[in-house]
């Protein structure tokens, strides 16, 4: 059924600009918005406003948006904070419904981490089978000339 | 609306509401604001904390730091929230 706009009585506005005080009022309906959605929106206004929220976390929430500067717009203020609001609630629910992908995606992360750290495990560093403890010798070298100094040494050893 | 941030007599007094801002949060930023301010807390009415910030230099705005140790509180408690 369509709401006709035209005839029906709401008041639309949630908040009131008190412009002595240089702040806007904003009521927030904690029903529609969690108490999360209401403190990520606040905390984005933190460089553009001092923030208070205040009332009751059950019925109704009430942000006060005091400008820090004197040439702030107050009413725009207080309907970015509102479609603050809505950007967040957005994102929690998409963050709710991708939970279970992410935390696949983890998990496969993780699988494969482990069963890497298994395969290595399965090494025996005594047994050394990359003859990695092996100490390098000249001698193993294949292809390069011993240097002349070690050879005389060798030499004279022999003597 | 309850709450409050108010300049009286060279010194600040806020109203914080628990409800919004957990006592550890609002001690954690007293914390923070200890080298600028003499600070006492106390317990208000209902769900309130009452807090007197005395400045300890004159060259502190008292007009905006009340603001600004609520801005403080805000963010602390959103850190404790995580993302």
């Amino acid at each position: 059924m369509a709401i006709d706009f035209k005839t029906k009585d709401v008041n639309m506005k949630n908040f009131d600009v008190d412009k002595e005080n240089d702040s806007v009022l904003i009521a927030v309906n904690p029903k529609i918005y969690p108490l999360e959605v209401i403190y990520s929106a606040a905390y984005t206004f933190l460089d553009r406003a001092f923030v208070i929220i205040d009332g009751d976390p059950n019925e109704e929430v009430l942000v006060q948006l005091k400008a820090k500067e004197a040439s702030q717009n107050l009413e725009e203020l207080a309907q970015s904070f509102n479609n603050e609001l809505v950007s967040y609630a957005v994102y929690v629910v998409q963050a709710a419904r991708t939970s279970g992908i992410r935390q696949a995606i983890v998990q496969a992360a993780l699988g494969v981490v482990e069963k890497e750290e298994e395969k290595e495990e399965d090494l025996d560093y005594i047994k050394d089978p990359l003859g990695i403890a092996k100490p390098w010798v000249p001698e193993s070298a294949e292809g390069l000339e011993i240097p002349k100094e070690i050879e005389t040494k060798e030499e004279s050893n022999e003597k | 609306m309850k709450s409050k941030v108010e300049v009286k007599n060279d010194e600040i007094v806020i109203l914080v509401n628990t409800l919004f801002y957990p006592k550890d949060n609002v001690i954690n930023t007293a914390d923070k604001f200890n080298d600028f301010f003499w600070i006492q807390i106390e317990d208000g009415e209902n769900n309130f904390l009452s807090l007197t910030l005395k400045p300890k230099s004159n060259e502190i705005r008292l007009d905006t730091a009340g603001y600004e140790f609520m801005n403080h509180l805000l963010s602390d408690v959103k850190d404790d929230m995580g993302d």
